[in-house]
């Protein structure tokens, strides 16, 4: 047979299933997700997304609305990378909460709303409503931002771990990302053990894990910075990701951290967390409860609006 | 790049709105299930790892680079997916030797039918990532350097590929 032969019978004639799919595929599929919303899923570090650091369309600093600063306080979260800066930008008391305003500088926004783009925002404003009775500080608000805008950075070693871990043939589709902060409760040179501290629903679960494999060439970042394995301590912060096999690989985007079989994975990268990541993170459990990213308006008495609503409808 | 009504239900998508998901679902998924038919052959396992395809594909949303289509991005998770479906079950699947029944019968013209029989028995002997790069390009459309993204490799290696796929199915028809 000509290959002339091949490439017209090929066009004329697919490989069809027997039958359609079925009437409620779609139905189905749906209803997993009303099941299983985004928030309850374990992430890895990328999926720091899932913040929703709502992007807006750009507001000249002219037309901000005047906020009272407490005295002469300035907040700067620490750590510090690659030049982002979220600064506390003032208060202003509206009934029953206080809007926080936060500058934030080099802060790469991956909007929700605007998915195409990944600015990088040499300064934006962002502000967030804390009701009365929070004892969140401006100072942790503050730090959540700042948290944010390192784990969506380009230049976030999240990235780079990829790009490693692409050139091994074996992590072609099983590389898994493990929960987005755990703490290490042990290490040595062929095991580590974790605690992560996940939000599922309304709780947050403890789980402890100990995976008895760690590949020889693993990769282990901090920021920018390539570190070797013992540079990985009890006590600090990580994002491990492992070489996933079982239902590990195949449900990894619902299985819960007590249902994988760790002695069945490799661990193949640390990326050490920052620790305004890790207080955001942390932080992340008061988001919708006890404050709101919002975005000034003239439909709401207070002046300010929940962001994500508000640019949903503009959009 | 993708066009302003599906960058706006995949936007809606990320906010959470289930039903501008579903759009997007109904657009993609006969196009998905027989690709991933293509790969693990049996009706069923398809349309399980079409529907773990788009659960996934919104779980992961927003990590979708809107520089490629939506479509070669869902490709690229079915095609893992399938692939992955294979390996776990792959002692599991038998040949349902109908199944070439009705493919040939499907086919234009009765003089043919035999010859279609021949081809798709002999397209289900070449190894799973050879069947979908087959799929990929002649029935979905794709070109090699989206099937190379879908895959995951160098466009060289889809290009070896489909060569030594075309030499078996050569070899095997002749």
């Amino acid at each position: 047979m000509k290959e002339k032969d091949l490439d017209g019978i090929f066009k004329r004639a697919p490989i069809t299933p027997r039958r359609k799919l079925s009437a409620q595929f779609t139905h189905q599929v749906i209803h997993h997700l009303n099941e299983q919303p985004r928030q309850s899923r374990l992430s890895y570090i990328k999926e720091f997304l899932q913040m929703k650091l709502i992007a807006k369309p750009a507001i000249a600093l002219a037309a901000v609305i005047a906020c009272v600063a407490i005295g002469s306080t300035s907040y700067a979260a620490v750590g510090g990378w690659s030049g982002i800066q979220a600064l506390f930008g003032g208060e202003k008391k509206v009934d029953n909460a206080r809007i926080v305003t936060v500058d934030t500088h080099n802060c790469t926004i991956t909007s929700a709303l605007n998915i195409a783009s990944h600015d990088k925002k040499a300064q934006s404003i962002y502000y967030y409503r804390v009701i009365n009775g929070s004892k969140l500080t401006n100072k942790q608000i503050v730090q959540f931002v700042q948290g944010y805008c390192e784990g969506n950075d380009p230049a976030h070693s999240a990235l780079d771990i990829q790009s490693e871990l692409n050139k091994n043939p074996l992590n072609q589709g099983t590389v898994v990302g493990g929960y987005i902060d755990s703490v290490v409760t042990a290490i040595s040179s062929s095991s580590i053990s974790i605690r992560s501290d996940v939000p599922t629903g309304d709780t947050i679960e403890t789980f402890n894990q100990t995976f008895p494999r760690i590949d020889p060439n693993v990769i282990v970042y901090s920021g920018k910075q390539r570190l070797t394995l013992a540079d990985i301590h009890v006590s600090d912060h990580i994002a491990l990701s492992y070489r996933a096999s079982g239902d590990a690989l195949a449900h990894s985007e619902t299985i819960r951290p007590d249902q994988i079989d760790t002695s069945a994975q490799v661990v193949v990268a640390i990326s050490k967390n920052s620790p305004d990541l890790t207080a955001a993170v942390n932080y992340q459990k008061y988001n919708g409860k006890e404050f709101e990213q919002v975005t000034p308006c003239s439909t709401d008495a207070s002046g300010f609006c929940n962001a994500e609503q508000y640019y949903s409808q503009k959009h | 790049m993708q066009n302003k009504d599906e960058l706006e239900l995949i936007a809606h998508s990320l906010n959470g709105d289930h039903d501008a998901y579903g759009v997007l679902v109904d657009r993609y998924k006969n196009a998905i299930f027989y690709h991933c038919f293509a790969i693990v052959h049996d009706e069923a396992s398809a349309e399980d790892v079409a529907q773990e395809t788009f659960i996934t594909a919104y779980y992961k949303l927003h990590l979708y680079n809107a520089d490629y289509r939506l479509s070669t991005w869902l490709f690229k998770i079915a095609t893992n997916k399938a692939l992955d479906s294979l390996r776990k079950h792959r002692h599991e699947i038998k040949t349902d030797d109908n199944v070439f029944d009705t493919l040939a019968s499907q086919q234009p013209g009765p003089d043919k039918s035999a010859h279609y029989d021949e081809l798709h028995r002999a397209v289900e002997a070449l190894a799973p990532k050879h069947r979908a790069v087959i799929s990929l390009y002649y029935w979905q459309g794709l070109s090699y350097d989206e099937i190379a993204n879908v895959m995951s490799v160098p466009v060289g290696s889809v290009q070896g590929w489909m060569h030594r796929a075309k030499a078996t199915l050569r070899k095997e028809l002749s």
